[in-house]
Formats: C-alpha cells, structure tokens, sequence
C-alpha cells in the first residue's frame, strides 16, 4: 500500500514535471523532488548504489563519475515493451558510438530469472559490451528501491505479462548524479528528443566536445 | 479550341491518375494482419518486421515466409517456440510465447500480411491446407534453421 501511495506520487511528480520540458534554452532542468537540507533547496540525486554486470564486475556510482549515462528497468524475457525499450537504449548507444562518456546501464527487474550469464548472453546477442553498457543485477529490493529514485516504476505483479510491471523510461543523468532528461523509451520521437537532450549535456558538461 | 481540349484532357488524366494512386494506397488488402501483427508480433519483431539484431530474428525475407513453409509458420504462432535454455538445458523457454486464444482465419490474416509484407512473397495461405497442417503441428518447433 505505501509502495502503491509512493508510486502515485511519483507519477504526479513526472506529471508536473512535463510542463518543464519544452524550453529548449539554456540548461537542461534537474528533475525530481527536490530536497531541503539547511534551507537550501538540494536537486534530487541518485543515492549510492552497487550492482553486478553482465561481466560480473561491481557497477557502482563511481563507474558513471566521468560519464553521462542513460538508465533503464528490463528483463530479459520481458514479452511486452522491453524489446523496444532495447532498441531505443541501442539507437542511442550507436548514435554516441566512440564516446566513452557516454555509458549505459540497464536494470534488470526479474533477479532469480536473469543471473550474470543470461546477462551476458543477452548482451552478446545484442552485440554490445560493458564497455559502454552494463546490464546490471542485485538485491532484488535495491532495484525496485532505486528505480523510485529513477522516477521509474518496477513491480512484481503476477497478472502482468511475465511477471513484472515496470514503466518504459529511459532516463538520462548526469556527472553529479541528476536526472537531467528522460523520455518514453517505446516512441521513437521521444527518443529523439533524449538524443538531442543527451547533446546538450553533452554541450553544457564540455563545451568543447 | 484544339489547345483547350488538348489542356482539359491533360488535367482530367493527371486527376484519374491521381485518384487512382491514391485510393489504391488506400486499398489495404492486410488491415486485419496488420492490426493483428501490430497487436501480437510488432512488441518483439518491431513495427518494421526487423527484430533486434541477435536476440530477435528478422522477419524480412525469411525462410518460414516462403509458398513452401508459409502454413508450417501457422503452428509458430499458435504454439509458440519452445527451446531448451541455452543455459540450463534441463529447462524449457519459450522465446515467442504461444497465442492459443487466436482463430484460424486470424492467424491465417496475420500469415497474409508478414507472408506479402518485409519483402516476402509467400502468397496467400489455403484455408484447407492451414487447418491440416494446425491439427498436425510438431509439439515443438524444429531447431534445424
Ligand atoms: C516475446 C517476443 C515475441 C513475440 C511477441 C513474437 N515473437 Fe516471433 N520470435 C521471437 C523470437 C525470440 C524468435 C526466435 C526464436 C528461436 O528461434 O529461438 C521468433 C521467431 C519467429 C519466427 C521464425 C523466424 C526465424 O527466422 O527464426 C517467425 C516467423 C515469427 N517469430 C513470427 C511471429 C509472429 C507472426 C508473431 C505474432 C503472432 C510473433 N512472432 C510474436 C519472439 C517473439
């Protein structure tokens, strides 16, 4: 129930925050609830995490220290929007090819289904490495926690199409950890628009790349 | 006077010519398939038919999208494809999920769309030959492709 009341929230919060989106000058916008510590008005963040990747190596906030990165919640037998969450994350990922700044990292919501091989085996089958994007896996509670702070939904839900409920952002953050832009990862045109949001911080955090 | 018949009869034909070009555009003999396609397959096999690299196979010019396997794909959708996992052999995945909820003639419009569409020519499936081959499908698709 306070799963469900937080995630009411939530959605409220990514409602408001819409209106913010269209001014196309200057910074982009930090996002979420902000916090107010000492009377200062703090941009949400995203908290400390460790997750495993699809090499099992540990994939932590340090790792997206010197990179901008786009996030995503999936799972690998996923029979609804996550093929096409995939192929936008992919869109993205060739679209900034070379760019070693700019990382990728997809959850996975399913933990007892998708250990660190089947991971790996649908990377590989995606032709991408963790060079660039991990596929990451941990405590099943962590996960569905910081999705919350993605502004993202993920549930286990026995009536949902394999198994789980999960919203189809992909969500962009920056350096310091905020969410910079984010957009529907199963339309196309939204996906656009995150390519050019992603340039822009690209911009805004080295002017001269 | 010549001229005129001349322009008029220029503008009639590009008007049929535009009329025509248009409404058979507008023709779509597939709209069920389609709709059935966008509704069941496109969340895998994408909107354009071209999968996701490795993981999704391509439904452009595909083998099971022949004159010859066009019926045999009928079993794929209502059954499924069932494999053992890559990684644990002793257990069973479906890669593509069974659609048992499907009528004959619906999977039978699916097959006509993705069977003409993606650059297949497999024709138009035979009502008789697609009910045989459904009440005689392998319990598991074969592997061999
Ligand atoms: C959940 C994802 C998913 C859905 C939904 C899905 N498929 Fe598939 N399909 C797959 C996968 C994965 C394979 C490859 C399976 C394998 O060979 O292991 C496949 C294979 C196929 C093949 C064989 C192609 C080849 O070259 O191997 C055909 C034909 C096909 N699907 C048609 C359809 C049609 C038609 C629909 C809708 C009625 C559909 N699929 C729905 C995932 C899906």
């Amino acid at each position: 129930m306070i799963r469900k009341i937080k995630i009411f929230i939530l959605i409220s919060a990514v409602a408001a925050l819409l209106g913010c989106h269209s001014d196309n000058t200057g910074e982009l916008p930090r996002l979420g609830l902000p916090q107010i510590i000492n009377g200062d008005t703090i941009p949400h963040s995203i908290p400390d995490f460790a997750f495993m990747n699809q090499d099992s190596q540990w994939v932590s906030n340090e790792t997206f220290s010197q990179a901008v990165y786009v996030a995503d919640f999936f799972f690998t037998s996923c029979p609804t929007i996550c093929p096409k969450l995939t192929r936008s994350m992919l869109r993205m990922h060739d679209h900034f090819e070379g760019r070693e700044d700019v990382l990728f990292l997809s959850h996975t919501i399913d933990v007892r289904r998708d250990s660190i091989p089947r991971l790996k085996m649908y990377a590989e089958n995606l032709g991408v490495s963790s060079d660039r994007w991990h596929f990451v896996t941990g405590d099943r509670d962590e996960i569905f926690d910081i999705a919350e702070d993605y502004m993202s939904i993920a549930i286990e839900d026995e009536d949902a199409p394999g198994g789980f409920d999960h919203s189809g952002w992909l969500i962009l953050v920056d350096q310091n950890r905020h969410i910079r832009s984010y957009g529907d990862g199963t339309d196309d045109e939204a996906v656009d628009r995150l390519i050019k949001d992603m340039e822009r911080l690209l911009r805004e955090t080295s002017p001269s790349g | 006077m010549k001229m005129r018949t001349f322009f008029a009869a220029i503008v009639v034909l590009l008007g049929s010519v535009y009329v025509s070009s248009t409404s058979c555009n507008y023709y779509n003999p597939h709209a069920q398939g389609e709709r059935l396609y966008l509704t069941h397959c496109a969340a895998c096999h994408m909107d354009d038919g071209k999968g996701l690299r490795d993981l999704i196979p391509s439904l452009h010019e595909s083998a099971f999208l022949t004159r010859e396997n066009i019926h045999f794909t009928g079993c794929l959708i209502r059954y499924g494809i069932k494999r053992p996992d890559p990684l644990d052999p002793s257990q069973e995945i479906f890669p593509m999920p069974p659609l048992p909820d499907l009528s004959e003639t619906e999977i039978s419009n699916i097959l006509n769309y993705i069977g003409n569409h993606f650059g297949n020519e497999a024709g138009y499936t035979n009502p008789v030959k697609l009910r045989e081959t459904l009440s005689d499908c392998p319990n598991r698709a074969p592997r061999q492709y």
